[in-house]
């Protein structure tokens, strides 16, 4: 095997010129060097939560790291890779327009039929559908060999994943390592993404201007490249979307919000082209947006890139491309590919049985699979041969150490032609060539010290000025309100939790300690905290003890709960700052931690502790930095009808206490509503029902109380329900009024402790009315529509002769 | 012959559908052994969207967008045909082995070589048919023998396989209906190197006077053609039927499986449960109009 080639020195030890800026400025780092700023970079990368922008090979928890040491690239090497990478992207497009077309490559014999039919990326209904352009956007993969010249490995038109991570990279070398972005002169990242947005609002069509006429299609949070989709969904000013959020009508397509159907007129789709129509693109599963085809050929919005690209990702393409280049441009092929074998060709076929260990086998026309035995026809296979990347140096135990790089470089169709990001994601690769979870910086040298490029020249009408958040996706609105509903579940857990732990740990527990602990069992019953056999009898409470403990645990309630609040945060966090996702996230990973590691009662209770201020500090964070209306409502309006779910709950549980028992269930009502303090401030330490529940239901001015939740409610929805609709917030209103008359009755009554046992089951009963306000608001602002089904797959509705 | 025939499909939904998308390969297809002298497509309620045009193999398409809620969808497709027999096979065909090497030159056949999305490979289907195909036989003369034998050890049944049964359980059951036969042979021929696809249609099961009544439930049908060598080209046959296809059967489309050409596929919002009905007309019009 031919020895690997070093970035950064020469064959005769001396340092390449375009790296010497570079390492003048690492020398002279302050304390600490250049390790000190590796330290900060992880730990930049793990508070900004970006540690997931990149899906690592590995998968590993935190695993995804920058260097701090760049790939450095001479101006004059990267012009000819740029030019090389245009060529190739001008040589794919002409390939898709014909396979989607004419399939004269496949008559002059210059493509084998093994590496289109077979193929799930092409997409028979997309042939002949009327396309100006198939790809938009495109991404290479590439090592430098032994002999100094660059090779392909892998080219990529579907997920085209890390051009975000380019970005957040970059912004981190900037702030970690000031000096050494200062002094060595490099091109920067921006004018690549003005033009990118420049493209895309040229695509919409200007008089749209400002509404989502742009939107990024997601497979969703669950997917590794979320974070990744986020991020550039953001940098380009568009909307983020899954499937569900974007329906086909009337030959348009749309994307759904709480204002109806905004249109959409460009896609920048992330998910493979198979998976967007489930109608026309056959498959056994509804998921998709149906009718997106139609829209496709009704010329009403356009893919980037086109859903039948992903052709052009075949691992046995790459043997092609040279006889390709010469028949399709008329040109030599510029930039080489990673040696490819195409097995069905007899002499590439001995050649790899002569040699298998130099080559990796893939399946010639099935993109992403892995490397495998080639098994039956070998004209299915194809094999390339296993890279020797450039070593470049990378931080390792204090010092500099070569090691093998990948470079993955990012291009863009703007009109006039294809563009190169002057800048890449760089990942030290493993002993198989493939890229690691370690990722570098880009840096190409400027050749003049500055380049100026404004941003984009196309002219936009001036914006109508908007106040409302219309615009909100009805998705985004869903997940916002269970986020708020969630954040309260978790506090009202912790809450319960906590008092039930502070009688159980008293040294000896009075009589008025038992019944305290009987409500409050029923409570955490009610709150399927608890299993209705670790309810106390008789005085033994070891089982509950247990199952507090428990609730924290892997599979614990609590730790779903958490789990369950972890997951909305990642689906909202296009809606959040990074400030913001950093508090939403970061003290909730620190006490789920606890939670799991808590065995004693103080510990657990400590643990407890962190819940409620979690849920504090989200509601503050969110308070402080969301603007009113869109999204904070919904947030906001989960939280109150959650709380006041659950204060209606807990007081309708121990108000059911006999009558004589009522000053325990009082004194619970107020520990749990945060009012003992305001109580006693205001009646000193007569304990009665009247003014107690007066306190924690009807006082409009408790933000514990029930009134305050539903006052909130009914605000919030007449807000979201501006001058549409009133139902919902009357349904709120009525509510309050509910409990005023309640608290009124008690006040009223001869007996107090009798007729706040009287309550009971219409405290019941609200809990439940507020449930049902919960779900008419799911069936107004969010669940549009049932999931898709699919027809015509049945038995009887086949041919049956 | 001349056919007209009338496929109607409906269905009942539980609740309303708010939203449906539908795609029709329900329209005779043109050939030159097929005439069509009249077809129409029509449903209740009428789609807010109605586009046609022709799918990647060439079959007549139609797609039908609803957007208002609906509780029935019916689909109407009538048309009159007139259908020639094909050409005889020719005395001479070439080797079964050669057929491969030539269908790689010519895209439009290659494709219906591989495996398809329905049909992946499947080696006991290949030796079901292999005893048919000793070496250097004329590929004309191993189809003849294939489709004489094939109902020797295969049962018409219907019920016991669905839309999703795989090649093998049709083997080991040695049971199931047209669709399932036609799968399996196309599976067997694939891996033989012969191009096979997937043929949707009707067959008249009425027998003329004197004639034999073929099997079929008055649906739709299925069957297989074979590719034997650019001068002979396609052979189209009816597993089922057990017999080369003449003038009994009408095409409406075809492509590597089921999935291709299902006559009516669907994608539907809401409307809960589903029932559906299929009834298929097909006869010999006494007087034919204009």
């Amino acid at each position: 095997m031919s020895v690997a080639l070093d970035e950064m020195v020469d064959g005769r030890g001396r340092i390449r010129p375009h790296w010497s800026g570079l390492l003048g400025a690492f020398s002279s780092l302050p304390d600490g060097g250049l390790a000190e700023r590796a330290r900060l970079l992880d730990r930049a990368f793990e508070e900004e939560g970006s540690a997931g922008l990149l899906p690592s090979p590995a998968r590993g928890a935190g695993a995804r790291r920058l260097d701090p040491v760049p790939l450095v690239l001479e101006a004059a090497e990267f012009a000819v890779l740029a030019e090389g990478l245009a060529q190739r992207a001008r040589l794919l497009e002409a390939m898709l327009a014909d396979l989607y077309g004419p399939q004269q490559l496949l008559r002059d014999g210059l493509l084998p039929p093994e590496l289109v039919f077979p193929n799930p990326a092409f997409l028979r209904p997309c042939r002949n559908m009327p396309t100006e352009r198939h790809l938009h956007a495109y991404a290479a993969e590439l090592i430098r060999r032994p002999d100094g010249r660059w090779a392909v490995t892998g080219d990529s038109v579907v997920a085209m994943e890390g051009l975000a991570q380019v970005f957040v990279n970059r912004t981190h070398m900037a702030r970690t390592l000031p000096e050494c972005v200062r002094t060595v002169p490099m091109r920067p990242l921006r004018p690549f993404m003005d033009a990118w947005r420049e493209v895309l609002q040229r695509a919409a069509g200007a008089e749209l201007a400002g509404a989502a006429t742009v939107a990024l299609l997601t497979p969703g949070v669950g997917h590794p490249a979320w974070a990744e989709h986020v991020t550039l969904a953001r940098e380009l000013s568009c909307a983020l979307a899954e499937v569900g959020d974007l329906s086909a009508r009337g030959g348009a397509l749309f994307l759904k919000t709480l204002r109806g159907l905004q249109p959409v007129r460009v896609l920048l789709s992330r998910l493979p082209g198979a998976q967007l129509d489930p109608l026309e693109l056959g498959g056994r599963t509804a998921a998709g947006i149906s009718g997106l085809l139609d829209v496709i050929r009704a010329g009403s919005v356009t893919l980037h890139n086109h859903p039948g690209a992903g052709l052009a990702e075949a691992p046995g393409l790459p043997a092609f491309l040279p006889a390709l280049c010469s028949s399709l441009l008329g040109e030599a092929l510029d930039l080489p590919s990673a040696e490819t074998l195409w097995l069905g060709d007899p002499a590439a076929l001995a050649r790899f049985r002569a040699e298998p260990e130099a080559f990796r086998a893939f399946p010639a026309a099935r993109a992403g699979a892995a490397p495998g035995e080639p098994e039956g026809d070998p004209r299915l296979w194809a094999a390339v041969a296993r890279p020797t990347p450039s070593l470049a140096p990378s931080l390792a135990g204090g010092g500099l150490e070569p090691r093998p790089v990948t470079l993955r470089l990012f291009l863009l169709h703007d009109d006039a032609g294809w563009r190169c990001l002057p800048g890449g994601l760089a990942r030290v690769a493993d002993k198989e060539g493939q890229p690691t979870e370690l990722c570098k910086d880009v840096w190409v040298i400027s050749e003049e010290r500055a380049e100026i490029r404004g941003p984009g020249a196309l002219r936009v009408p001036p914006l109508a000025i908007r106040r409302t958040a219309g615009d909100l996706p009805s998705r985004v609105a869903d997940n916002l309100f269970w986020l708020g509903r969630y954040v309260e579940r978790l506090d009202d857990s912790a809450r319960l939790m906590r008092a039930t732990l502070a009688r159980l740990s008293r040294a000896s527990m009075l009589p008025r300690d038992l019944a305290e602990v009987a409500a409050l069992s029923r409570c955490l019953l009610d709150a399927r905290l608890i299993q209705p056999e670790e309810v106390p009898t008789s005085g033994d409470d070891s089982a509950l003890r247990r199952a507090l403990v428990r609730a924290g645990q892997e599979g614990g309630r609590l730790h779903r709960l958490s789990g369950e609040v972890a997951r909305l945060v990642e689906a909202t966090r296009d809606r959040l700052t990074g400030d913001m996702h950093a508090a939403f996230t970061l003290p909730l990973r620190d006490t789920r931690a606890a939670l799991l590691e808590a065995a004693s009662p103080a510990a657990l209770g400590a643990a407890l502790g962190g819940l409620v201020r979690y849920a504090s500090g989200v509601a503050g964070v969110a308070a402080e930095n969301m603007v009113r209306g869109g999204a904070h409502s919904f947030l906001d309006l989960g939280r109150r009808l959650e709380r006041g779910a659950s204060v209606a709950a807990l007081l309708g549980h121990l108000l059911q206490e006999p009558a004589a028992r009522v000053e325990s269930a009082l004194v619970l009502a107020l520990e749990l509503c945060d009012s003992v303090i305001t109580y006693r401030t205001r009646y000193l330490h007569v304990l009665q029902p009247a003014p107690a529940l007066d306190l924690v239901m009807a006082d409009p001015a408790n933000p514990r109380g029930l009134a305050f939740q539903l006052g909130a409610a009914e605000a919030l929805l007449a807000g979201v329900e501006g001058a549409g609709d009133p139902t919902l917030s009357a349904s709120a209103r009525r509510l309050r009024q509910d409990v005023e008359a309640m608290a009124a009755e008690v006040a009223g009554a001869l007996d107090g402790a009798v007729a706040a046992h009287g309550i009971s089951p219409r405290l019941l009963a609200l809990e439940a009315s507020i449930g049902a306000l919960s779900d008419a608001i799911g069936r107004r602002y969010f669940t549009l529509l049932a999931g898709p089904r699919l027809l015509g797959v049945d038995t009887a509705e086949r041919g049956a002769a | 012959m001349i056919y007209r025939v009338r496929h109607v499909t409906a269905y009942a939904y539980e609740r309303p559908v708010e939203m449906a998308t539908h795609l029709l390969h329900l329209l005779p297809r043109p050939l030159t052994r097929q005439r069509v002298l009249q077809a129409s497509l029509t449903s209740d309620p009428l789609p807010t969207r109605r586009e046609e045009g022709l799918d990647h193999f060439g079959n007549p398409t139609a797609w039908f967008y609803l957007d208002r809620p609906h509780t029935r969808f019916s689909v109407t497709a009538d048309s009159l045909v007139e259908v020639t027999a094909p050409a005889a096979m020719p005395e001479s065909t070439p080797p079964w082995e050669a057929i491969r090497e030539a269908a790689l030159r010519d895209p439009d056949v290659a494709e219906f070589l591989f495996p398809s999305p329905a049909l992946p490979p499947v080696p006991a289907a290949r030796d079901f048919f292999a005893p048919h195909f000793p070496p250097r036989r004329a590929a004309g003369a191993a189809m003849v023998e294939m489709i004489a034998h094939f109902r020797d050890n295969m049962a018409f049944r219907a019920g016991v396989t669905t839309v999703s049964t795989p090649v093998e359980e049709v083997l080991r059951r040695r049971a199931g209906v047209c669709q399932d036969f036609a799968h399996l042979m196309i599976t067997g021929l694939r891996m033989l190197g012969i191009p096979a696809r997937y043929v949707s249609g009707y067959i008249r099961t009425r027998p003329p006077p004197g004639g034999v009544r073929r099997v079929g439930a008055d649906q739709s049908h299925a069957w297989v053609a074979a590719w034997l060598g650019a001068e002979t080209g396609w052979v189209e046959m009816d597993p089922t039927n057990s017999l080369f296809v003449r003038d009994e059967h009408v095409v409406l489309g075809w492509g590597r499986d089921f999935g291709d050409v299902s006559p009516l596929l669907g994608v539907i919002l809401g409307g809960g449960r589903h029932s559906v009905s299929v009834g298929v007309d097909m006869d010999e019009p006494a007087a034919v109009p204009g």
